[in-house]
């Protein structure tokens, strides 16, 4: 079994880099690299859960090997199986089979086959990752692949500029649930004193002890992971992405945004039940939230013009009803609820393009005007403002932009006086001072010691705040977030005893990183000499494989799970404590912003309608 | 001519005056001529002037599609329906006295524009003679096919798949095909 578990996600994992390696003109052999492993895989699942079932229903926790430990510390790889696993295994497998043989003949010739099939196999072996996740750590391995892997295919038409400033948007929604998930790992850090697995969760009288201990630590957590939720399952006040996501190939919204991405929500809230149910105001606080949403979602789904966002916005208001089911404690059926949500959803999404004909022809059989009836006054009037209201979406977008972006960017602006040469001359003198400080630590006054970790944090966060809105120069915003890991580095050893292997874990990806995105820009830069992050410029035309190792380079800068500084963040937060809010707030944001200046680096210099007009480019609002 | 051609009945003998074979021109030529402008503009710009590729689609209120939830709605031809043919200027091939189909044509303005712009080539096989004249400058002129330097191929299927190119006539070496 132990042995079956780890092939479960070795088989995606094999496929996508299968995937990798096929040349782009051979069609056949990369939609056989696709389909085959999924197909494989799903038989695998069928034959395992065949067998788990027989033998009785057994909960499996398999803690399968420590990538790091140090003192106090370990980070580990941690595979879980039960009912929930085995409902999202089954149905994410047979539902992912059955696209990519669809995608097979409909992707036929498009120009991105092969990126699309690379995607979809990476998407799948997040999702494996994260419904097979044993404790946090593993599970925000797949959350982040996600994450990603989503931002790649609804920008899968880089070359045009809504799709790209649409994963954008998606992208910063995933980033607010990926802070909520960092958080949550960091609070469970301090509840337990040690890297909980979610088979521990089950152990009702642990729970509860250590919940009666710190009880707000508990409810915290709770609504940390309830904040994850929200984002990746669209719900109240961030519905609004998941129409936006629908901007790729049909098949790919069917399967990810209709189905599979945003039942990912429902899966940490059943995955963490146990921890919360017994905090009645979690419960009713998702129960509330689940009926706004499911009401809100509902009317905005019936007046919805396009099709796709009507089926989009049906599947956030069953995904709200799914949410009060889990919060109830009905578990079963919470995940039939599921299973025949994503079904559904998939099949309307894929039928969507046919929808003018199904429906032109029902009008002109049945059509039956609308009867004019005698409303009053006031009744007419609430129900044209409600019309409107869902029509334009209740304006969550433009809400969640107005509280949460835009105080950003005016943070951001309000910081034009760092030019390139205050960085070097003063910051970076700072930053010598501040490591100098380091070696007579015991000398330092206590109050100062402990202001120096917030002052260097707050450094930081200014600098990738900056770099978040930098408009211009893209080396030197490229090296804002480089010094902003420096600072956070600095700011961290001053707190707790932060050992040399640990920093130079943190440091490793990110140094590496950064002199690989640095050299790509500088390259780019003399052969380009426009530059300009004013603009979208699309460089991905021309330079396809330079496209390629940037984004890589900028994943290894933002912390992904492809270089040792994704431990080093996960330690980095076990070192604060938790009465430290301002620092873990500046630390947090940071890395937040980060992520975020890291993608909207890439997506401005290599995203978007390219920049030379010597062949057709799309039009903006296209 | 890759399924790009129709027949329709017509017999020059019962129709000395061309009444008939104004009846067809005019129905033919604007359908078929903005037929064939569409199919031209979609494929010189598909981004703007065509709609782009089909897999985004995202049907719009029954009456159009847009790309996502939010842009413009889509004029023009996808990507897929260029790619099967490339586009060609028409040619019309009338089988009747030059002089008559030049009179008919005339009769109706609108018609007319079409070929005097030549936005439609238009070539009238003398039933008698049958030789060829193509209309240009608002007159017949004798017209003649080269077919001698071209190049033939085998597998037509194969040069198709390989490009999404214009490509030049080629005979075909297996007829059959």
């Amino acid at each position: 079994m132990n042995l079956f578990l780890g092939l479960l996600l070795i088989i995606p994992l094999s496929g996508f880099l299968i995937s990798l390696l096929i040349p782009k003109s051979n069609e056949k052999l990369l939609s056989l690299s696709a389909f085959g492993p999924v197909g494989l895989h799903f038989l695998l699942s069928l034959s395992f859960v065949g067998v788990w079932l027989y033998n009785g229903m057994e909960t499996f926790n398999i803690k399968e090997f420590v990538i790091y430990s140090s003192e106090g510390y370990e980070f580990f790889i941690d595979l879980y199986f039960d009912k929930i696993t085995a409902v999202y295994l089954l149905v994410g497998s047979l539902l992912t089979f059955l696209i990519t043989i669809y995608s097979r003949y409909y992707m036929h010739r498009e120009a991105g086959y092969k990126r699309f099939f690379n995607t979809l196999l990476f998407f799948y072996l997040g999702f494996n990752i994260t419904i097979f996740s044993g404790n946090f750590e593993t599970l925000f391995i797949g959350w982040e692949i996600l994450g990603v892997s989503s931002f790649l295919l609804i920008a899968f038409y880089r070359d045009r500029y809504l799709p790209v400033k649409n994963a954008m948007k998606v992208f910063s929604v995933y980033r607010i649930g990926d802070i909520g998930l960092i958080l949550a790992m960091w609070l469970s850090h301090h509840l337990w004193h040690e890297n909980i697995t979610f088979f521990e969760l089950n152990n009702h009288e642990s729970v509860s002890l250590h919940l009666h201990e710190h009880s707000w630590i508990g409810l915290f957590t709770s609504l940390l992971i309830l904040l994850a939720a929200m984002a990746k399952s669209a719900q109240f006040p961030f519905s609004f992405w998941l129409p936006r996501a629908m901007e790729g190939p049909t098949p790919s919204s069917a399967i990810f945004y209709s189905s599979l991405s945003v039942h990912i929500g429902v899966f940490i809230l059943l995955r963490t039940f146990p921890f919360w149910e017994h905090q009645t105001t979690v419960r009713v606080i998702v129960i509330i939230l689940g009926i706004f949403t499911a009401i809100l979602a509902s009317s905005m789904a019936r007046v919805q013009s396009s099709v796709k966002a009507q089926v989009a916005y049906s599947s956030v208001s069953q995904i709200g009803i799914i949410f009060i089911e889990v919060a109830c404690g009905f578990e079963t059926l919470a995940l039939i609820h599921f299973a025949g949500n994503a079904f559904l959803r998939t099949y309307q999404l894929l039928v969507s393009p046919s929808v003018v004909t199904y429906l032109i022809r029902e009008q002109f059989y049945n059509f039956q005007p609308r009867e004019i009836t005698n409303q009053s006054h006031f009744r007419q009037k609430i129900s044209n403002t409600i019309y409107l209201m869902s029509l334009k979406e209740w304006s969550l977008d433009s809400l969640v932009f107005y509280y949460l972006w835009a105080p950003v960017k005016h943070a951001g602006n309000s910081l034009r006086f760092i030019t390139p040469k205050i960085a070097w001359s003063v910051l970076a003198p700072l930053f010598v001072i501040g490591s100098i400080l380091l070696f007579y630590q015991e000398e330092i006054p206590n109050t100062l010691r402990q202001i120096l970790p917030i002052f260097f944090a707050f450094v930081g966060l200014i600098l990738s705040l900056k770099s978040f809105v930098k408009r211009h120069d893209a080396r030197f915003s490229w090296l804002l977030i480089f010094q902003n890991h420096f600072w956070i580095a600095l700011a961290i050893t001053f707190n707790a005893h932060f050992s040399y292997w640990d920093m130079v874990l943190f440091l490793s990806g990110v140094i590496l990183s950064a002199i690989v995105g640095f050299i790509l820009l500088n390259w780019l830069g003399k052969k380009e000499s426009n530059m300009d992050l004013n603009r979208f410029q699309g460089h991905s035309y021309e330079y396809k494989k330079t496209a390629f190792i940037f984004l890589l380079a900028c994943l290894g800068m933002a912390g992904f799970p492809i270089t040792p500084t994704f431990v080093g963040e996960d330690l980095i937060f076990s070192h604060i404590e938790v009465h430290q809010v301002l620092l873990l707030v500046f630390v947090a944001l940071s890395f937040i912003i980060n992520g975020l200046a890291l993608i909207r680096l890439y997506a401005r210099i290599f995203m978007g309608p390219h920049i030379k007009t010597d062949h057709p480019i799309s039009g903006r609002s296209a | 001519l890759d399924r790009r051609s129709f027949l329709n009945s017509y017999n020059y003998e019962i129709d000395p005056t061309g009444k008939y074979l104004g009846g067809i021109l005019n129905a033919a030529a604007p359908v078929c001529g903005g037929i064939n402008l569409e199919y031209y503009f979609s494929r010189v710009d598909n981004h703007k002037l065509g709609a782009g590729s089909k897999l985004p689609h995202n049907v719009m209120g029954l009456i159009g599609v847009a790309n996502g939830i939010e842009g413009d709605l889509r004029s023009g031809l996808p990507l897929q329906m260029i790619e099967i043919h490339d586009p060609l200027r028409l040619m019309m091939i009338v089988e009747h006295k030059p002089e008559v189909v030049l009179q008919t044509i005339q009769k109706v303005a609108a018609t007319y524009e079409w070929f005097k712009h030549e936005w439609i080539h238009l070539i009238a096989i003398d039933p008698e003679t049958e030789l060829m004249y193509q209309f240009s400058d608002e007159k017949f002129v004798r017209y003649e096919i080269n077919l001698t330097d071209l190049t033939s191929v085998d597998n037509y299927n194969q040069l198709i798949e390989s490009t999404s190119e214009n490509l030049p006539v080629f005979t075909l070496k297996n007829q059959l095909v």
